[in-house]
């Protein structure tokens, strides 16, 4: 009955109650904007972290040697120093596996031309290539570290005429001679969809090139992936990882250990986005103030049009708590219904911004009865005032 | 007995000066009475019958309602009283606008705690009762004074009252209306026992009444009238 009362004294005057609840729409679709937004945000953070390798949670350790030139002459990472790095509290494993975007550079001479090209390094066990001429590069090639190389086409034919006229010819490499043992056709610059690494101009025995251009250089481990077990705090392992390698690490003599914390700079970001949305937050909650001061306004005017009704039903039986109850719930009424068109009209917004973001949004259950609860709390909060000025009324007053 | 009213004093604030309106007021009223209460304007017969009505608790002197005291009840006990004891009928009738006539008549079964659903039977015999049946989905702005009167009459009657508070209930009406009202609350009174309170000017109503009150400055005198 209270329901019907509050909802025709609503519809009696809708255009003021459209525009009172105007004002909660407003405030409550820009939170639920501003949150969607920021969860979608914050669980595309989480989930980038987490993506690879399991769900664990992983810190890039690295060296940076105070002098260039004398990089790579010794590993960065030695094996005792892996050992240790694995026994760190929190640690589940390491990976010393390379970047595949490694590349090794040769200088070849053709004709007068000095020419950086990119060489592949092969121990005779890969896949047997389509060769123009010549033949590919074997085991025997590699275990006796011979100078031999396989060039393109292009560069045989360049220099030799034809890729026949090549094989069993010279080519300076790095200032050394080598003989052409095969032809591969010319490059096509394409992707080599398999791992995805470019073509490489020269193939050479991989022993040769360590024994030739490596000199005792064994490959530089420079930077290693460690994983941290589930429920230890990234930022504590990174740094008990940086306190050990420069103290302990094997090049410490020569430069600096640092960790590139993916979690940590994705938290930053975070923080920076959290931020951003309790600041608009607040700001969004202020217009919520001020439209919980329109719904004041709003019951305070009903109440005193409304003088005569009130003395009516009081007459007629209504106690002071069951008016107090009528006004209330009109006023909880309007925010609720206004909190719950707010709410669409967020997601709504938010979804339409999302699409010019890289991320979805994402709305949870606790975000949701929030919505229900400070909407309905507002109602309440704003109405309590005019609704006990309503009951208290004199009846004797009223009805004179 | 009713109604009893013992040494009434009613004093009303009018800025720092207490205006005394009802002076030691007693008074009894027998359940079937029809009561007429006469008096000039200014008198204090509308102050007495909300007093009578429970609408106003604020007196000094003792009300016995059925030989218990009602001075010491609290408001929602009051309200309760009005409620399920009482039916009003005022001279500018009290209906509410927004609502319809059905819903007017039927406020006083809702806040007796009757479910909605189950008050569709008793409304309607209550505006047949009173000759508009065929009104209830009307608005009282669309009635006539002798219609919204009616409705005012079917909503003082729909709790079953023991007693029916009428201020004035023909003070705005012509001689012809007047008298189709008066016919229902005496028709009430005669068929149905009901106690009725009447405040009117008109001294050709006194007919339809079995006692006549006199109210002169805040002073009361009863007498019985002869049929
Ligand atoms: N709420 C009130 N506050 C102050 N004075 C009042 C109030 N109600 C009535 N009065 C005064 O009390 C006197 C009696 O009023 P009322 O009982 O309405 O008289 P009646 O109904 O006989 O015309 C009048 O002088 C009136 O001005
Ligand atoms: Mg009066």
């Amino acid at each position: 009955m209270l329901l019907r009362a509050a909802l025709q004294s609503l519809w009696n005057n809708k255009r003021r109650t459209i525009l009172t609840m105007l004002g909660i729409v407003i405030g409550i679709a820009s939170v639920i904007a501003i949150i969607s937004i920021g969860k979608g945000f914050q669980r595309e953070t989480v989930s980038s972290l987490t993506s690879s390798e399991s769900d664990k949670m992983s810190v890039a350790a690295y060296f940076i040697p105070d002098n260039m030139n004398q990089s790579n002459r010794s590993e960065a990472f030695s094996p005792k120093n892996l050992a240790d790095i694995k026994r760190i509290d929190g640690v589940d494993s390491v990976s010393t596996q390379q970047s595949t975007q490694t590349y090794y550079t040769v200088n070849i001479k053709v004709d007068d031309a000095v020419i950086s090209s990119t060489a592949d390094l092969l121990d005779g066990s890969e896949q047997q290539k389509i060769l123009v001429a010549g033949s590919d590069i074997d085991r025997a090639d590699n275990a006796g570290k011979k100078k031999v190389v396989i060039i393109r086409q292009n560069t045989a034919e360049k220099m030799y005429g034809s890729a026949q006229n090549a094989i069993g010819k010279g080519i300076d490499v790095n200032g050394i001679k080598f003989y052409i043992k095969g032809v591969v056709p010319a490059s096509s610059m394409q992707m080599i969809s398999f791992n995805m690494n470019f073509e490489k101009d020269v193939l050479i025995p991989k022993a040769t090139y360590q024994q030739y251009f490596e000199k005792n250089k064994k490959q530089a481990l420079t930077e290693i992936t460690v994983f941290v077990k589930p429920n230890y705090s990234v930022k504590a392992v990174s740094d008990d990882l940086v306190e050990y390698l420069n103290k302990n690490g094997n090049s410490r003599q020569m430069g600096t250990y640092g960790v590139l914390d993916m979690s940590q700079m994705m938290q930053a970001i975070g923080s920076v986005i959290n931020g951003l949305t309790y600041f608009i937050s607040a700001i969004a909650g202020i217009s919520l103030l001020i439209a919980g001061v329109g719904v004041m306004n709003m019951m305070y005017i009903s109440v005193s049009e409304r003088t005569k009704e009130i003395g009516i039903r009081r007459a007629m039986g209504a106690t002071k708590g069951s008016i107090q109850s009528q006004f209330l719930l009109e006023g909880v009424l309007v925010t609720f219904s206004g909190g719950m068109i707010g709410y669409l009209f967020g997601i709504l917004v938010a979804s339409l911004i999302a699409k010019l973001l890289p991320f979805g949004i994402y709305i949870d259950i606790p975000t949701t009865i929030m919505t229900i609860v400070v909407s309905i709390l507002i109602g309440v909060v704003f109405s309590v005032m005019p609704a006990k000025a309503a009951a208290k009324k004199d009846v004797i007053d009223i009805l004179r | 007995m009713l109604i009893e009213l013992q040494n009434i004093d009613k004093y009303y604030p009018v800025g720092r000066e207490k205006l005394q309106v009802l002076h030691g007021v007693n008074l009894q009223i027998e359940q079937g009475e029809f009561v007429g209460i006469m008096g000039p304007s200014g008198s204090g017969k509308s102050t007495l019958v909300n007093i009578l009505g429970f609408l106003d608790s604020k007196y000094e002197g003792k009300y016995l309602f059925e030989g218990h005291s009602v001075s010491g009840l609290s408001d929602s006990e009051l309200s309760h009283m009005r409620n399920r004891t009482v039916g009003f009928v005022f001279q500018d009738f009290h209906l509410i606008d927004a609502a319809t006539v059905f819903e007017n008549v039927q406020m006083p079964l809702l806040y007796a705690g009757i479910p909605s659903k189950k008050t569709a039977g008793a409304v309607a015999q209550a505006l047949e009762r009173v000759g508009i049946g065929d009104k209830s989905k009307q608005r009282p702005n669309q009635l006539s004074g002798g219609q919204k009167q009616r409705v005012a009459i079917a909503r003082a009657l729909i709790n079953q009252p023991r007693f029916i508070i009428a201020d004035e209930p023909t003070g705005a009406m012509d001689t012809k209306t007047s008298a189709s009202i008066m016919e229902i609350l005496s028709d009430l009174n005669k068929n149905e026992q009901v106690t009725v309170v009447m405040v009117t000017h008109d001294p050709t109503l006194l007919k339809y009444c079995t006692h006549q009150i006199k109210v002169v400055d805040g002073v009361v005198q009863k007498g019985t009238l002869k049929p």
